[in-house]
């Protein structure tokens, strides 16, 4: 499947990176060695806030502020202590980083433009703290006589020497933001920007994995900012303000957010725009802003981002795909070969037919072991007392139930119930305003969503939350990453424990697909599947976390007669096979009959009714509820 | 990206670094031109500065080429913007130290841009007349390739302390000071002065950079029962500071550093600076010939640093003349010289390479204008 | 600390308030029904005051009546530089993603700074009004009547601005709009019409807030859309995204917590201390100060 297109993007990278390597050789002027390493450095600082502004989807609005913690921690190591640059860039990075992690956790919960402003502000604090802290930073007069980048065996003197160490550093920052965003945390940093809901859903631990990118991006920057301070071996104020944020920020929307090479080109671009222009003297910034315009005007996607340009202008790379669909080789034959399964868009009832059916030999207990059985005759499920009030309306009100290990439990009711409120409760995205929540024997009441689905308590959604711009494989990947432990310096590096873990998960990715029929369509975004197939992934995506309890909130909702019989076939064998519970919101009864232990009936946030399904449906609060309810 | 490009890349990295370490920088070729760098803010929102540099060298090239240049050499000014940003600076400076034909620079705005083009020149062998940035430290550093021929802040600062403390008996001072490294330094050597004199620092108030609402300084300004008020600032900070004060109905003597002195400040000002009064370095019958042929020209009133930077050029052209049009020949002309008649009256450098300054004059807003003032 | 420096410190803090407040409430507005930042909103400010200080000398001397002339004349410069930019530069990226209006407004707040600068210079211009001067006693202080004026405008025109969307066709269509873009127009609301208007009225408190802050510091200059930019962005935040009345608070509050902060602690670390409290605030209410925490829908 190693086709041509691959080879020739290779080659194309290493001319490119041949090219930036020779031409300085070639061409002797050192003004235009200053601007090589300025576009490079630009370039560095550009990628690493790709990370969390392209991949991430998070507005960071003071990202040139940990480029300033890197330049000073460098300069001050430097000067006080005469480390040489390793040392000094190492010391810049891990402050950076530091810092990052430190100022993430009070803030990463916070949303949109709510997070600009509070990386706004750090920027601003970083800034104000560098100006005013005279012992330490020297204040307003800056830091002076900061050693050249000093390597030990050889020293950066000329820009040259500067390019080069600034075009190594490119390297790596482009590689290591690769890495991160080819493992599972960066599936899961992509996921929770398309839909930061149904990541926690799954177990993503939204938060943590932010966090981490932003460290690696601030500690990314750290080290650009320890190679300016020994560059220009001056550090003040000045680069590290709101001015130079803004400009990465242009730099990466320019050139194509959640691109690889797009910050790059982007850097490239805005750097040597005003440098250009320098003979229109005071127009120059006129024209530059408004280039910036005519720019985003014709791609708004960046100039390497994904879709076509205004009036169809053709530019290089529009049709290159996110660079880590491309580790998962989306290939374009793939896709459009025809599943052994049988055809992929010929309704779920096929599909689920092969699922149901004779097990694929290779159905290992990888994919979906049965988990342990749960303390016997505990419920695994147990709900006291339930009650939430929305701006003093009660949705739930004094809800009590039960779940036992491997029950079926239907969750009914008209419109207004209080169904989805009691999902929302349990799997800890609403807080309730009362009562107690038990999992497993464990209080999860105030747990918050990505918790409870790492306890095994698993929900799918209502309006499908699916991470769109992600492929169907790299959707169930991205839930798959509960199952491991991963950290920073494994993705990093690529240790083997890590390669081992992605060889595994790589199994019973290829098992879980398999299993759903969905192999076929496995590199398709997910937001392009039919509806059916996208029901079917969240519900792949749920069952390869390993879950003990799912959640379902209307799986039928837009099936066809046919489609929610063979649903309900599947659900019971699902509980069958792995002996799961499963919490069933639906409003097509047929299916609620069909595979329901035990149905509870609700009204007004109430519980009216619970037991047998052919007892409750006779029940004369139910049929009072219903019809009065729906006349 | 596979493997193979990256190594590739490392090998071709190698020999990179191999190649780039057998250069060496070129050195000034001779011509029939003496080419001097003007580098300041042309730009932003210190452009005026960049102006006057640029006005005050160019004047002074004239008038030495119009009497046949150094030894038949004609000066050339050539300008290069740093936009008053440290970054800028050290690139500009690069720019300017690489291109051979350029025997001399002179400017950078503040001390800042200074420090941070300073090393550079060095590096590059290429002399520095600096001719505004006042930190005291610049001529400190051991940096044979620095001159200046501005005053440094120390001096116009215990100037007016003296002034103010010792001459009118104005012993409650309040000063406002720019939160930079100019402010801050003037600051340090105006209070330790007013201290000795014997006067009271009744309201230390700094401000930050482009603060343009100045209330909450001037409310405790109202209520520090001051006799008389010191600004560390540059003119547009100053107008703004004394205007809010007056609308506010504050009465108190104003007095500011020398760093006001532009047309802007009482263009801007208008009648709420009259009778603030600054000093500057005494200017003797020389500044007037310059400032004459300057309002010729220009038809406007010369600002110090107009005469700093005609002087800067007065001084390389004598170097040049003594010992020659290489950049290492006009490094030592500079440093031998003792007593030149320049725009500034005689220009002597001491050993740190410093014009030494001895008298200061006072001005007075005066209907509109800066005018000559006795205490 | 006596009372009437305490007074004093108070109407200066409402006043540089009241002007966050009013760029504040136009982002807010722009934002609520555009969902969109617009990112030359303080460019909008500044280049209205420079063109009232442009047409300035030919006010006719009447006292209040040229203040009042002034502000309306700031605010049709706003609401056509508004209108002009939400066709120009927002309608065109309507289904763009959300990164390219934030691009897109950045290089046009370049481009008018530097045209501003290119054209006007880029030092300070005076800018004076022939009203208000002076000061008036307010109990045991002296303050001047300008602050007040500029305080009682920042109250008078959101006042006026709640009653125009609560009373009007259009202000209810406005608001539907900023609650629920999508069920606004299946409802029939004209969309198109409702964020060009939005943008208009949102523009023109802009302008005015750009010569009443003009008066205030008796300059205006090419840059100070920026700073107008950040504070009223923050200002925006504190009272809650897409909430009118705590942008105004959040505008008044901002003001009053720089004037306090510079008094008692320390002007340096202003703004250091401003955005620390800024980021504790977002901790604890994640949400903003008047805003309220909307469960999501799921």
């Amino acid at each position: 499947m190693r086709s041509g297109i691959f080879r020739t993007q290779h080659a194309l990278t290493a001319a490119v990176i041949a090219a930036a390597v020779i031409a300085p050789l070639v061409i002797a002027d050192a003004y235009i060695h200053r601007l090589m390493a300025t576009v490079v450095l630009a370039a560095v600082l550009a990628v690493s806030m790709n990370l969390v502004l392209g991949y991430g989807g998070l507005l960071a609005l003071g990202h040139a502020g940990f480029y300033g913690i890197g330049a000073y921690t460098a300069a001050l190591v430097s000067l006080h202590l005469g480390a040489p640059f390793p040392v000094t860039a190492l010391a810049g990075a891990a402050t950076a980083a530091l810092v990052a992690w430190l100022v993430a956790r009070p803030i990463l919960h916070l949303r949109g433009h709510y997070f600009a402003m509070a990386m706004l502000a750090i920027g601003e604090i970083v800034v104000q703290v560098a100006y005013n802290w005279d012992s330490v930073t020297r204040g307003a007069s800056g830091l002076p006589g900061i050693s050249q980048p000093d390597l030990i065996v050889w020293t950066a003197v000329t820009h040259r020497d500067n390019y080069y160490l600034a075009l190594v550093l490119l390297l790596l920052a482009m590689l290591a933001v690769r890495r991160f965003v080819a493992s599972p945390l960066g599936l899961g940093l992509i996921a929770a920007r398309d839909d930061d809901q149904g990541a926690a859903s799954v177990g993503i631990g939204v938060a943590q994995t932010r966090t981490l990118a932003l460290a690696l991006a601030a500690g990314i920057a750290g080290v650009a900012g320890a190679l300016y301070a020994h560059y220009i071996t001056f550090v003040s104020v000045e680069p590290f303000q709101l001015e130079q944020t803004i400009a990465l920020l242009a730099m990466v929307a320019v050139g194509g957010m959640g691109t690889t090479w797009g910050p790059v080109v982007g850097a490239a671009l805005l750097t040597l725009l005003p440098e250009v222009l320098r003979d229109f003297a005071e127009l120059r910034m006129v024209i530059y802003g408004a280039l910036l315009m005519l720019v985003v005007w014709l791609r708004p996607q960046g100039l390497l981002g994904r879709g076509p340009s205004r009036w169809g202008l053709k530019l290089p790379g529009r049709t290159r795909p996110d660079p880590s669909a491309a580790s998962g080789a989306p290939a374009l034959a793939s896709v459009v070969a025809a599943p052994a399964s049988g055809p992929v868009l010929d309704g779920v009832a096929v599909e689920f037919r092969t699922a149901t059916g004779a097990a694929p030999a290779r159905t290992a207990p990888t994919v979906l072991t049965a988990p342990e059985p749960a303390p016997t005759g505990e419920p695994l499920l147990r709900v006291e007392h339930l009650s939430k009030d929305f701006a003093g309306l009660r949705a739930v009100s004094d809800v009590s139930l039960e779940v036992a290990p491997g029950e079926i439990v239907g969750l009914i009711g008209p419109n207004g119930a209080g169904k989805s409120t009691i999902i929302n409760l349990i799997s800890g995205a609403h807080r309730p305003t009362s009562g107690r929540i038990w999992f497993n024997g464990q209080d999860i009441t105030h747990s918050e969503t990505s918790r409870v689905a790492r306890a095994g308590l698993v929900r799918t959604f209502q309006h499908i939350r699916l991470f769109r711009s992600l492929t169907v494989r790299q959707n169930v990947e991205a839930a798959y990453q509960v199952r491991l432990w991963l950290s920073l310096l494994s993705v990093m590096t690529r240790s083997r424990r890590y390669r081992e873990a992605m060889d595994e998960m790589r199994v019973a990715v290829d098992e879980a697909l398999a299993l759903f029929g969905l192999e076929g369509v496995q590199h398709q975004l997910a937001g392009t599947l039919s509806y059916g197939d996208q029901r079917r992934v969240e519900i792949v995506r749920a069952l390869v976390t390993q879950p003990r309890l799912l959640l379902l909130d209307e799986p039928a909702a837009g099936m066809n007669e046919a489609e929610s019989a063979e649903l309900a076939r599947f659900l019971q064998e699902i509980r069958q096979r792995h002996g799961l519970s499963i919490i069933l919101v639906e409003h097509h009864l047929d299916v609620v009959m069909e595979v329901c232990d035990r149905l509870i009936v609700l009204d007004h946030g109430t519980v009216i009714a619970s037991g047998r399904p052919d007892e409750v449906v006779r029940h004369p609060e139910v049929l009072r509820a219903y019809l009065g309810g729906s006349a | 990206m596979s493997r193979r490009p990256l190594r590739w890349v490392s090998a071709l990295v190698v020999i990179a670094l191999l190649v780039a370490g057998c250069g060496s920088p070129g050195n000034a070729a001779d011509s029939d031109e003496i080419k001097i760098a003007v580098v300041g803010p042309m730009t932003g929102d210190a452009a005026q500065y960049g102006e006057d540099f640029t006005r005050g060298a160019q004047l002074a090239a004239e008038q030495i080429n119009a009497a046949d240049g150094v030894d038949g050499k004609k000066i050339t000014i050539v300008t290069f913007d740093d936009r008053n940003d440290t970054t800028e600076a050290a690139s500009v400076a690069q720019k300017i130290a690489t291109d051979s034909s350029i025997v001399a620079s002179m400017g950078h705005f503040t001390s800042s841009t200074v420090y941070a083009a300073m090393p550079i020149y060095k590096s590059n062998q290429l002399p520095l007349v600096v001719i505004s940035a006042s930190d005291p430290g610049i001529t400190e550093q051991g940096n044979e390739w620095v001159f200046r021929v501005s005053p440094t802040n120390n001096l116009g600062a215990e100037a007016m302390a003296d002034l103010i403390v010792s001459k009118l008996g104005l012993k409650k001072i309040a000063i406002f000071y720019l939160n930079t490294d100019f402010g801050k330094t003037e600051r340090g050597f105006f209070t330790a002065r007013v201290q000795a004199n014997g006067g009271e620092i009744v309201l230390d108030e700094p401000y930050q950079p482009d603060t343009k609402d100045f209330s909450s300084s001037i409310i405790k300004l109202k209520n520090a029962g001051a006799d008389a008020v010191y600004l560390s600032s540059y003119y547009n900070d100053a107008v703004l500071l004394i205007r809010q004060a007056k609308d506010a109905g504050v009465q108190t003597r104003w007095f500011t550093s020398a760093a006001v002195l532009s047309p802007q400040f009482t263009e801007i000002g208008g009648e709420a600076v009259e009778g603030v009064i600054t000093n500057r370095i005494s200017q003797g019958d020389s500044w007037d010939a310059v400032a004459e042929a300057y309002r010729a020209k220009y038809n406007d009133e010369p600002s110090p640093f107009v005469i700093y930077a005609y002087s800067a050029v007065q001084a390389v052209a004598e170097a040049a003349k003594n010992e020659g049009t290489s950049r290492q020949a006009i490094r030592d002309g500079l440093a031998k010289i003792q007593g030149l008649e320049t725009a500034l009256g005689p220009l002597t450098f001491d050993e740190n390479r410093q014009a030494v300054y001895e008298s200061f004059d006072y001005l007075e807003v005066r209907d509109g204008q800066f005018q000559l003032w006795q205490p | 600390m006596t009372l009437p420096v305490l007074i004093d410190q108070l109407v200066s803090g409402l006043a540089i308030g009241g002007v966050y407040a009013l760029v504040a409430l136009g982002f807010a507005l722009i934002f609520g029904v555009l969902r969109a930042a617009q990112f030359a909103h303080g460019e909008v400010y500044m280049v209205v005051a420079f063109l009232v200080l442009a047409v300035l000398p030919w006010f006719p001397a009447l006292g209040p009546l040229q203040f009042l002339l002034v502000i309306v004349t700031a605010a049709i410069f706003g609401a056509i530089a508004g209108m002009l930019i939400e066709r120009g530069v927002f309608r065109p990226l309507a289904d763009a993603p959300h990164i390219a209006p934030i691009i897109s407004t950045i290089g046009l707040m370049i481009l008018l700074q530097n045209l501003v600068a290119y054209l006007k210079g880029s030092e300070l211009h005076r800018f004076a009004l022939a009203w208000p001067q002076g000061n008036v006693s307010v109990g045991p202080a002296s303050v001047p009547v300008l602050k007040l004026v500029i305080f009682g405008t920042a109250l008078v025109i959101p006042a006026l601005l709640q009653v125009a969307l609560t009373r009007t066709q259009l202000g209810r269509a406005i608001r539907a709009t900023a609650i629920d873009a999508e069920t606004a127009r299946l409802m029939g609301v004209n969309t198109a019409r409702t964020s060009l208007v939005a943008f208009a009225i949102g523009s023109a408190l802009a302008g005015i807030a750009g010569v009443l802050v003009g008066a205030l510091y008796g300059v205006v200059y090419s840059t100070m859309g920026v700073t107008a930019l950040v504070k009223g962005y923050a200002a925006t935040i504190i009272g809650g995204v897409g909430n009118l009345v705590g942008a105004v608070a959040g505008g008044l509050l901002l003001g009053l917590f720089e004037v306090f902060v510079a008094s008692y602690v320390s002007p340096r670390w202003t703004d250091a201390i401003v955005y620390t409290l800024l980021i504790v605030l977002l901790a604890l209410r994640p949400q903003g100060l008047v805003g309220r925490a909307i469960p999501e829908k799921l």
